[in-house]
Parts: structure tokens; C-alpha cells; sequence
């Protein structure tokens, strides 16, 4: 009996969340498919992870995010979230609508997507949405704003709150919809860096200990570092995804996809470049002070040892 | 004496009534001439307003801002004069495109001006080139072309007025680390050519350590402290209790330092950095 159970937990486990087979997608000019914007992606994606999706502007990635959500649809390829294969030309509106449930998006601009003029009535929008009693609307937007930290503010006028503060708002109204997974679709670009490392920890507290599947589309190297994955999208196409330290030291690489590497990571490789021995595979500022300072050990050593 | 000046320049937001707040005071400060000023501080500093005061989008609720040492103010009805003078890139510009085609979208500024055809058409087709605007581009609509290409035809709208200052609200926000080289990159090659004055407003601690000769910081309506990028980047401590901070390969090049390790240079970029410690290393083998 006790070993079904793991059997069926581990089926479970296996089974990837998000699923993409052969995705491409082609925006339209006047009824004119041009230049593909995605060819044929495939990836999976368990539950539980947290991916960060990195690309220069245009390669491809917010529309990447845009299928997943169903803002874009496509017959070429396919995805399959939690089962339900939502690129199927069976999809009714109700099924979209639990796509959307499931699969929740916080966009780049705070301003575009607060509709209410109170913080608690604009986090009640989608419960209410979802024809939920009252008193379950009321328990869903007050857990919501405790857990970006906006309780205080359930009062207060959207337009009012900092940029910071507004995604802060815009994520709480999310996860009262109780998603299993959020795409982040450079939600920190237009913060200052105040609001972007609330907005971070806010992210990182719900995959972390609401087990909330977090896909987050960024510009800056420091955010994804964060994430347990990262994938690289070029031209349309899924140019890297592995993990942010063996990202992060292919340097060359990142350079010819025009991305950058942490300054840490760039400064190493330079020295590298004019012949100084030091490792490969340093990403954060703490191993490449680590690797610097033995290097200038063991050059004042080497000097030493000459002297003697 | 500089090209632009703020003398004891106070602002306040909604004088009279409850929601009364002092957004700059007292601020006297002077921009270097032909240089590129970064402008830093939080979301609520002041540094937008003190931007507007700068073009006469605001007035002064005390104080003059000078320009050639003439108080901007003293003929208000000429107020719009100001603007050609003093350019304005605001945050996120792209949304104030308007007109049918990027050509004519960028030569409104300097058709406005008073510019003959030809000096127009020069104006556009530099200043497009200085924001890396392709010029099969310059014929679409502004509304069909991408984000990163709105963003440089916008800008090269202000730059094509000539303006003898010229002031970007976070001109690289939200675009990828290619596009932000490349658009900060091509003012810097402007400013250098053409000598303007430019300030440049970002949060991006980086960007400043590599494009901007002095900086400013602003903290609760007022100066913090301004001067060369690395006289403001030693003072790291400053910066941090205020929640600034400063770039990444500064600080690990500040942990070496304090680690014993004799440091000397530009230690707020990478290829400063990088020089201190082969120079180092050449003194210690």
C-alpha cells in the first residue's frame, strides 16, 4: 500500500507542469506572416521551479510568455499546462479562463494594470471574477496583500503608491487567484532598485515557500542568478538553458547573444584573457574576491619564495 | 561661471492645501559645461522635479534657475524659447510619438526651431545616426517599428533641435544591455562631437560609473553630494545609508582594498578595475 503511494507521488513528480513541443509563432503584417518570432521551442517545466528567461529585445521571449498565458494563440506546435492542451482548437473561452487562472502574468508597467481605485477592491478583481462567496474574497485579498507586504495600504488609493509598491499591488491581485504559477514578464524593469528588490524578495518567497512555479523574463543578470534555471532565448529559438553559474561563465557566449555577464564574472574573464591563472566558473562577487585574493597570495608567496 | 545654474531653488507640490510637500529645497548647484552630469537618487528625491525646472516645464516657488547666467523666468511668454535651448528626453519618450513617419516625427523639434529645409534634413538624418537609427527606417510609421527603435526615434527628436543642454529621464530603461550600450554609447560619441552639456537621470549605478564625467546625488529634496564619478563612488558608505549603491565591480574591488590588497585607480568599472589589479600584480611579482 505504502509503496503505491510513492509510486503515484513520483508519477506525479515527473509529469512536467508546462510542457512546449515544436512551438513557433509568426506575428502578421496586413494578413502577412513575417519573419517567425518563435521556431519550433521545446522545453518542460516542472512544478515548483523557478526559470528565468533571459534575451536580448526581440528575441522572442515576452512572446514566448504571451503563448504561455494565451494572450497569443498559435496551431504550430503545441503546449500542455497541467494537462490540458491549451493550443488545442477545442479550447473554450471556460477553459481559457482556468488557463488564465492557473497561469498568472504580471506585466512591465505598474500603471497598465491596476483598474480599481483602492488597493483592496483592485486585489478582489479576479476572485470576484471567479464567483467566490464574499467571505472568501475577503480571506483571499487580505492573505494576498500580507504576502507582499501591502496590508497597511488595503485603504489607499492605487495611483498614489510607489512604482515599486503598484507591481507589489498587481502581484498580490494575482496570487489571490490562487495560480500555480506566475510569469513575471519584466516586471522590475521600470522600478527603481528599491522596488526591484521588493518585487525580488517577493518573488523569491513565492517560489521558495509557496511552491509557486515562477517563469521570470528579465533584462538584468543579477535577477536570474536568482533562478534554478535559465533560458536563453535568440532569434526564436532556446539558445542555452542550463544553470545561472554555467550561464554566467560562458562569457563569449553571453556577449554574442547580447546579453552581459556579471561585472565580477567579466572582470575574470578579461584577466583571464591576458594570461592570469584564475578559475572558469566564478559568478558571484564573493568567489571572484575569493579567487582575486588567492591569486595575489600566491604572487606575493611566489615573491617570497624567490627572495629566501 | 556655467552654461546652467540653480540658485537657492526651492519647489513645493500643492502649496495651501493638505497634501503639501517640499520636493526640492533650497538647491544650488551648478552643471559643468560639456560634460555629462549623472543625475542619481530615489523614486521621490526630487531629481524629476528638479529636470522640469530645468526646461521651465516648472516654475520655481523660490530661487532662479539661470541660464548664461539669466534667470529663465525673467521673460515668462518666452518661456518656450527656453525648451529649444535646454532639451528634454522624457522617461519612456516612445509614448509621445505622433507623427505619420520617423522622418517627419524627428524634424518637428527643428522645423519648430525655425531651421531652413536643408539644415532639417541634416539635423534628422545626424541625430538618427547618433542614436543608431537605420535610415530605411526613417520612411515607416513610428507605430510600426519595435520598442528599442521608438525609443531612438524619440530621442533623436530632441537631439536634432541642437539644444545646447541636453537632459534624458532614464533614456535606457527597460532595454536589453546591447540596446543600453548602444543608445548611451552614441550620446556620449554626440556629446563628445558637439560639446553639449548633457545630464543624464538613471538608477543604474553602472551606467554612470561608465558614461558620465560628474555626479549628482539627490536624497530628500536635496544635493547629497556631487562631484567627479569617482570622488562620489568612494564614498560608499554615504551612498549606502541613503539605499544607493554603488556598481558591483566597485564593490568587489572595495573588499580587495580592505582586505590589504593596494588598489589604486578607477575602481568603479571594469576595465579600471582590471588595470589596478594587473598594475598591482606587476608590483608585488
Amino acid at each position: 500500500m505504502s509503496e503505491n503511494i510513492k509510486n503515484i507521488s513520483d508519477t506525479a513528480s515527473d509529469v512536467p507542469f508546462i510542457k512546449v513541443e515544436n512551438l513557433s509563432y509568426s506575428y502578421e503584417n496586413d494578413g502577412v506572416p513575417s519573419e517567425p518570432a518563435l521556431r519550433d521551442i521545446s522545453l518542460e517545466i516542472r512544478e515548483g521551479e523557478y526559470v528565468a528567461v533571459l534575451g536580448h529585445n526581440g528575441s522572442g521571449k515576452s512572446t514566448f510568455a504571451k503563448l504561455l498565458n494565451m494572450i497569443l494563440t498559435t496551431d504550430k506546435g503545441k503546449i500542455i499546462i497541467d494537462g490540458t492542451e491549451i493550443t488545442s482548437s477545442s479550447m473554450t473561452d471556460d477553459d481559457m479562463f482556468e488557463v488564465r487562472r492557473k497561469v498568472g502574468m504580471v506585466f512591465q508597467n505598474p500603471d497598465n494594470q491596476l483598474v480599481a481605485t483602492i488597493v483592496e477592491e483592485d486585489v478582489a478583481f479576479g476572485p470576484e471574477n471567479l464567483g467566490l462567496p464574499r467571505d472568501e474574497i475577503r480571506k483571499r485579498v487580505y492573505s494576498s496583500l500580507d504576502m507582499v507586504g501591502m496590508r497597511d495600504y488595503s485603504k489607499h488609493a492605487p495611483h498614489k503608491l510607489s512604482g515599486g509598491q503598484k507591481q507589489r499591488v498587481a502581484i498580490a491581485g494575482i496570487i489571490a487567484m490562487r495560480p500555480r504559477c506566475i510569469i513575471f514578464d519584466e516586471s522590475t524593469a521600470m522600478l527603481d532598485p528599491l522596488g526591484r528588490k521588493e518585487v525580488m524578495s517577493i518573488i523569491k518567497r513565492l517560489n521558495r515557500d509557496e511552491g509557486i512555479t515562477v517563469i521570470q523574463i528579465t533584462h538584468y543578470m543579477e535577477e536570474a542568478a536568482m533562478a534554478d534555471r535559465v533560458i536563453i532565448i535568440n532569434d526564436g529559438t532556446i539558445a542555452a538553458d542550463s544553470t545561472p553559474r554555467d550561464i554566467f561563465s560562458r562569457v563569449d557566449f553571453l556577449k554574442s547573444v547580447g546579453l552581459e555577464a556579471p561585472q565580477g564574472t567579466e572582470l575574470i574573464w578579461e584577466l583571464r584573457k591576458d594570461g592570469f591563472d584564475l578559475p572558469d566558473n566564478c559568478v558571484t562577487d564573493e568567489e571572484c574576491i575569493a579567487a582575486l585574493s588567492e591569486l595575489f597570495e600566491k604572487t606575493l608567496k611566489g615573491k617570497k619564495d624567490e627572495q629566501a | 561661471m556655467s552654461r546652467l545654474e540653480l540658485n537657492d531653488v526651492s519647489y513645493v507640490y500643492g502649496e495651501g492645501t493638505p497634501f503639501r510637500t517640499e520636493a526640492l529645497k533650497n538647491i544650488d548647484l551648478s552643471f559643468s559645461d560639456g560634460k555629462i552630469t549623472g543625475l542619481i537618487g530615489h523614486t521621490g528625491s526630487g531629481k524629476s522635479t528638479l529636470v522640469q525646472l530645468l526646461n521651465g516645464l516648472l516654475k520655481p516657488t523660490s530661487g532662479k534657475v539661470l541660464l548664461d547666467g539669466k534667470d529663465i523666468w525673467e521673460k515668462p511668454k518666452e518661456i518656450g524659447k527656453i525648451r529649444f535651448r535646454v532639451g528634454l528626453v522624457m522617461q519612456y519618450p516612445e509614448y509621445q510619438l505622433f507623427d505619420e513617419t520617423v522622418h517627419k516625427d524627428i524634424a518637428f523639434g527643428p522645423k519648430n526651431c525655425g531651421l531652413s529645409d536643408q539644415e532639417i534634413e541634416n539635423a534628422v538624418l545626424e541625430a538618427a545616426e547618433f542614436v543608431g537609427l537605420d535610415k530605411n527606417i526613417l520612411d515607416k510609421s513610428p507605430f510600426e517599428i519595435s520598442g528599442g527603435q521608438k525609443r531612438r526615434a524619440a530621442i533623436a527628436g530632441v537631439i536634432a533641435m541642437h539644444p545646447e543642454v541636453l537632459i534624458l529621464d532614464e533614456p535606457a530603461a527597460g532595454l536589453d544591455p546591447r540596446g543600453r550600450r548602444e543608445i548611451l554609447g552614441g550620446l556620449k560619441e554626440y556629446q563628445r562631437r558637439n560639446g553639449t552639456t548633457v545630464i543624464l537621470v538613471s538608477h543604474s549605478m553602472e551606467d554612470m560609473a561608465y558614461y558620465c564625467d560628474e555626479v549628482v546625488v539627490m536624497n530628500k529634496a536635496k544635493v547629497l553630494m556631487s562631484g567627479c564619478v569617482s570622488d562620489v563612488f568612494s564614498k560608499s558608505a554615504e551612498l549606502e545609508s541613503v539605499g544607493l549603491d554603488i556598481p558591483r565591480i566597485a564593490h568587489i574591488a572595495k573588499a580587495l582594498s580592505d582586505m590589504g590588497y593596494d588598489l589604486k585607480g578607477e575602481l568603479y568599472t571594469v576595465d579600471g578595475v582590471k588595470n589596478a589589479i594587473e598594475k598591482y600584480i606587476a608590483s608585488i611579482s
